[in-house]
């Protein structure tokens, strides 16, 4: 065999030589140490390996070399000094990541640096740097080399650790090379990370703080949330002990730590009160829950705590949300029920207040005409101080708009909110209110039809309670009061419907008859009557068809405004039909009166004139008439007998009719008479008959002037017929003053032509002697005559005289200063006081007639007439006897020396004609003409 | 019981040749005999003449395995691989101290 050039040929059998002397060395040592021995040395230290042991360290070195490297998970190669392959492990000879640096197929013999130096692509980076360390290593520069490098296939990451250490004998003799794949390493590593880091997160992200403490109370890991809360870092915060992050927690949050971690078992719904940084108070529940180690001890604690404030807040929230939809259901509820405006408020403000919770709630009403607003309705527990918040609130026009929240809400249109009592500059009397524990306010608008009719004010114990959903449901509220108000105010208006017409505003039958019940009533109370009219307008639906409906209705308005108008009393009037309306007329003392208030409407209507449609109309109407208490004694009949009367009316054409033909009648007539009468003064249908009054000798002394009326139908018609009727016309007047007027003449021309000529007696009714002119207008009479006082003497009742004392002494006193006579008429029928009697500025009495008849009847009678004249003369007046009939009674006044008699039994009265003739012609021949005193 | 603490302590150094046969052997040898007969009082210092050969040289030790029994007293050096247990135990003064 052929040898490298270290080796010269001639050696070759030198060593040949040498080699068999070795091995018989070994034998021999072999057979010296019997096989037992592996080496041996001489005294200088070479050591020979003997060849057993030889074989079997070779052999075993290797083996076990080989199986300890091919044991290993990694591939390794054992490089020399130069770098080459000396050996490899199989997992050497099958790697290959297609890194350069795994040197893919490079076995024993290749050089593995040089590989690594020629590597290009994707892993020259990596190869180099394997290079350049194994280079490190082999050289003595580094104990040891390592690094991580990637290389990932299409289908995978795959990453891979290379480490190069020496072999060192005393010095570097090459290194082993290793790659270990650590993918399965690398990944878990990641996959912790990334579960760390999604832990992290998750932990970060949850609405709670959350704490890990050890056994020790130290704090291993808090979340973000819980170290913004004490205003530090995570990193600041985990490791240190908790006390130090809490300085201030109290010793039961200890002790709580300490149960749960001595328990294992966990504490939940802990509630505690705590300030944030900012200094605002939170309301925090905590959960403390162990953990454990994988040997079932405690390890330490989980804290979670979670800022509840926010829900508990919320809570209390839809609390009074719930509070105020229930108010609104109930006062809708109550809206629904009620239709009295007074307890609607009432009940609205005490369910505002005992099922919203409200310290207050008010109503009140604006009154436009007034600018204030009326406190209608209010309920609360507050004081006093500020139960009419509303009451101070006055609100003037737009130019000064009033105090308060109130008078704000009223001109704004819309709710005035103070959420803040204390803090607001709207609220007056603040003092007042945070007193009563008001801390904010409201107070709405109530609309009706776009108009602000009232408000609605509430008081509430917390600051901020007027929130936006509190607001909407109040405004709600307010909406529903308003409906409710315009809801009564249209039943009111259809009650006043009930009893209404619409069109004339008069009251309809059926309060027209309540009405009329009333009066009648009153009426009976006072003993007067009433009459109800029947008002029939005639041929009304012809103007209605011929100039329309709305024409027709102006008409009827008229009429009822006039007939409003005419009584002086619209309440006494009603409209019952399309076109009857019906009246009651003033409360009569007399039929008399109601007659003529009668005759005076249906003369004033006939002669109105309506003006319409541009032209005037005069309406013709028919009249039914009933009266209280005659015809009936309820409205209700009265009514119906008015009813009947108007048919009958219609029935015989007349204008009017009572129910009560007599009625009809005798009113008819007295109209009538009274027409006659307003015409007998005019037509000298009056006449003076004289009755002569003789003197106790039988002489005529004087006359008593009595009034007599020829009526050209009936003929002579005596003063009781119509002397009544001419004092209800006040046409007494006229006729007292012609009566006095004739006397006065009469006697004037006696004394003229020198006849003999007596007193003339005229009557005075109470109404001529009330007249304050009387006396002037007898003056007036007399002056024109000459003789006038001299032959004048006026009878007045006695009733009448009593009546106004002072008054009669006057007047009588001036007719006596003019020489008239007076004398007392009816004397014994009046309420005389005898004081009085005595005073009055009279000449005589003139016994009535009744005491006269009497006097002869029994022994009482003629006592009193003799006293009567006794009491005359005693006080120096004469007596006149009235209605003597009969000669005993003559005697008899004879006998009490009455002055003068008058009566049937002498001559009645008779005109001046006969008079003259039979009287005063006698006494021409028997006596002077000297009138008699 | 502290009888132990009257019974002496064996303190052995076998010098070998990494781990060639024989040198396996009688460590292994050495090891079963100390276990059995001097239990818990027996130290062994393996010398490998591979890595230490100076030690060797300045032991005298010229063959491997060699045993030196330091302690206690006598000293003994044994060659071989300690196959013949008897007369190990005598050589080595283990008999008599059977625990």
């Amino acid at each position: 065999m052929s040898h490298s050039d270290a080796v010269p040929p001639a050696a070759e059998t030198e060593i040949s030589a040498l080699i068999a002397t070795l091995h018989a060395t070994g034998q021999r040592l072999q057979q010296l140490t019997s096989g037992e021995v592996d080496t041996v040395a001489d005294q200088y230290g070479h050591t020979f390996v003997l060849r057993e042991a030889q074989v079997h360290l070779r052999h075993h070195e290797a083996a076990k070399q080989a199986s300890i490297l091919n044991a290993l998970p990694a591939s390794i190669a054992l490089i020399d000094t130069r770098g080459v392959i000396v050996s490899v492990n199989e997992a050497w000879k099958h790697f290959s990541t297609g890194s350069a640096a795994s040197a893919p197929g490079a076995g024993v013999g290749s050089n593995y640096l040089e590989i690594c130096d020629r590597a290009e692509g994707s892993g020259a980076a990596e190869a180099l740097r394997a290079a350049r360390g194994v280079r490190a290593v082999l050289d003595g520069t580094e104990k040891s080399f390592s690094f991580q490098y990637a290389c990932h296939s299409p289908t995978r990451q795959r990453w891979f650790l290379m480490t190069a250490t020496p072999l060192a004998d005393g010095h570097t003799s090459g290194a082993v090379v290793m790659h270990l794949d650590i993918t399965e390493r690398v990944e878990i590593a990641h996959a912790l990370d990334q579960q760390r880091a999604e832990l992290r997160v998750l932990v970060d992200l949850l609405p709670a703080m959350i704490w890990f403490k050890d056994t020790a109370n130290r704090i291993l890991r808090i979340n973000q949330r819980a170290a913004d809360a004490v205003g530090r870092t995570v990193a600041d915060i985990e490791g240190r002990p908790c006390a130090e992050i809490y300085p201030g927690e109290a010793a039961d949050y200890y002790a709580d730590d300490r149960l749960v971690i001595d328990s294992g078992a966990a504490k939940r719904g802990i509630i505690e009160t705590i300030r944030d940084p900012a200094g605002n108070s939170r309301c925090i529940q905590t959960d403390k829950v162990p953990y454990f180690n994988p040997d079932g001890q405690v390890a330490g604690i989980v804290v979670l705590s979670q800022d509840i404030t926010e829900s508990r807040l919320a809570e209390v929230r839809i609390r009074r949300l719930n509070r105020g939809y229930l108010v609104l259901s109930q006062i809708n509820a109550l809206i629904v029920g009620e239709s009295d405006r007074a307890r609607l408020f009432h009940e609205a403000c005490r369910i505002a207040v005992e099922t919203g919770e409200f310290r207050r709630a008010w109503i009140g009403l604006v009154d436009h005409a007034t600018l204030t607003i009326v406190p209608a309705a209010s309920a609360g527990r507050s004081s006093d101080g500020l139960q009419w918040a509303g009451e101070s609130l006055l609100q003037r026009d737009d130019a000064a708009p009033g105090h308060g929240p109130g008078a704000l809400a009223v001109h704004a249109r819309q709710a005035i909110i103070i959420n803040d009592v204390a803090g607001d500059p709207r609220t007056q009397n603040a003092g007042k209110y945070a007193e009563a524990g008001v801390r904010a306010l409201v107070v709405l608008p109530v609309f009706v039809a776009g108009d602000v009719v009232a408000v609605f004010g509430l008081h509430a114990g917390d600051v901020d309670y007027f929130d936006a959903a509190e607001m909407d449901l109040l405004r709600e509220l307010a909406n529903d009061i308003g409906f409710a108000i315009d809801h009564i105010g249209k039943a009111e208006r259809l009650s006043y419907l009930a009893y209404y017409d619409a069109l004339t505003g008069l009251a309809n039958r059926t309060l027209f008859l309540e009405r009329a019940g009333q009066r009648l009533r009153s009426a009976a109370g006072a003993g007067h009557g009433v009459a109800l009219v029947l008002i029939d307008l005639e041929r009304f639906k012809s103007i209605n068809d011929s100039l329309g409906q709305t024409a027709g209705n102006e008409l009827l308005r008229q009429v009822a405004t006039w007939l409003s108008a005419s009584l002086q009393d619209a309440t006494a009037v009603g409209r019952v039909d399309a076109d009857h309306f019906v009246v009651m007329l003033p409360e009569a003392d007399s039929p008399g009166d109601t007659a003529r208030y009668l005759q005076k409407l249906i003369a004033d209507f006939h002669d109105q004139a309506f003006p319409l449609e541009g032209a005037v109309f005069r309406i013709a109407a028919r009249f039914g008439v009933a009266l209280f208490p005659d015809d009936a004694t309820d409205a209700e009949n009265l009514f119906r007998k008015a009813e009947s009367a108007l048919k009958s009316a219609q029935a015989s054409g007349s204008r009017h009719a009572f129910y009560t033909q007599q009625m009809t009648a005798s009113v008819a007539r007295r109209l009538s008479l009274e027409n006659q009468l307003r015409q007998a003064l005019d037509n000298d249908e009056f006449v003076l008959h004289y009755q002569p009054k003789m003197s106790a000798e039988g002489r005529v002394t004087s006359a008593e002037a009595l009034i007599r009326w020829n009526d050209p139908r009936t003929g002579l018609t005596l003063p009781g017929q119509f002397i009544s009727i001419l004092e209800e016309t006040g046409l007494i007047h006229d006729v007292g003053r012609w009566a006095l007027r004739q006397a006065i003449s009469d006697y004037q021309r006696w004394r003229d032509a020198a006849t003999p000529a007596v007193r003339l007696a005229v009557n005075v009714s109470p109404l001529q002697l009330r007249n304050p002119d009387f006396v002037d207008e007898v003056r007036q009479l007399l002056n024109s005559s000459r003789n006038g006082a001299e032959g004048l003497e006026l009878e007045i009742t006695e009733g009448m005289i009593m009546a106004d004392i002072d008054h009669s002494i006057a007047s009588l006193q001036a007719l006596r200063d003019m020489g008239v006579r007076v004398a007392i008429d009816d004397f014994g029928t009046g309420f005389s006081s005898l004081a009085y009697l005595a005073r009055l500025p009279v000449d005589s009495l003139k016994i009535d007639r009744s005491f006269i008849n009497d006097m002869t009847q029994s022994p009482q009678g003629l006592v009193l007439v003799s006293t009567m004249i006794t009491l005359a003369h005693s006080l120096s007046l004469k007596v006149v006897a009235e209605g003597v009939e009969n000669p005993e009674q003559s005697s008899l006044l004879r006998l009490l020396r009455c002055d003068e008699v008058q009566g049937n039994l002498y001559g009645e009265a008779v005109p001046r004609a006969i008079f003259e003739a039979t009287y005063l012609a006698g006494a021409q021949q028997s006596a002077t003409s000297v009138p008699t005193t | 019981m502290n009888a132990s603490d009257s019974l002496p302590r064996f303190d052995f150094q076998l010098f070998v040749a990494g781990d060639a046969t024989n040198s396996a052997q009688a460590l292994a040898n050495l090891r079963a005999m100390c276990q059995q007969y001097a239990a818990n009082r027996y130290e062994i210092e393996v010398v490998d003449v591979f890595v230490d050969p100076e030690r060797a040289l300045a032991g005298s030790v010229f063959m491997t395995p060699t045993l030196i029994k330091r302690a206690p007293p006598p000293v003994r050096r044994v060659v071989g691989t300690l196959a013949d247990t008897q007369r190990m135990l005598d050589v080595l003064g283990l008999r008599a101290l059977r625990a």
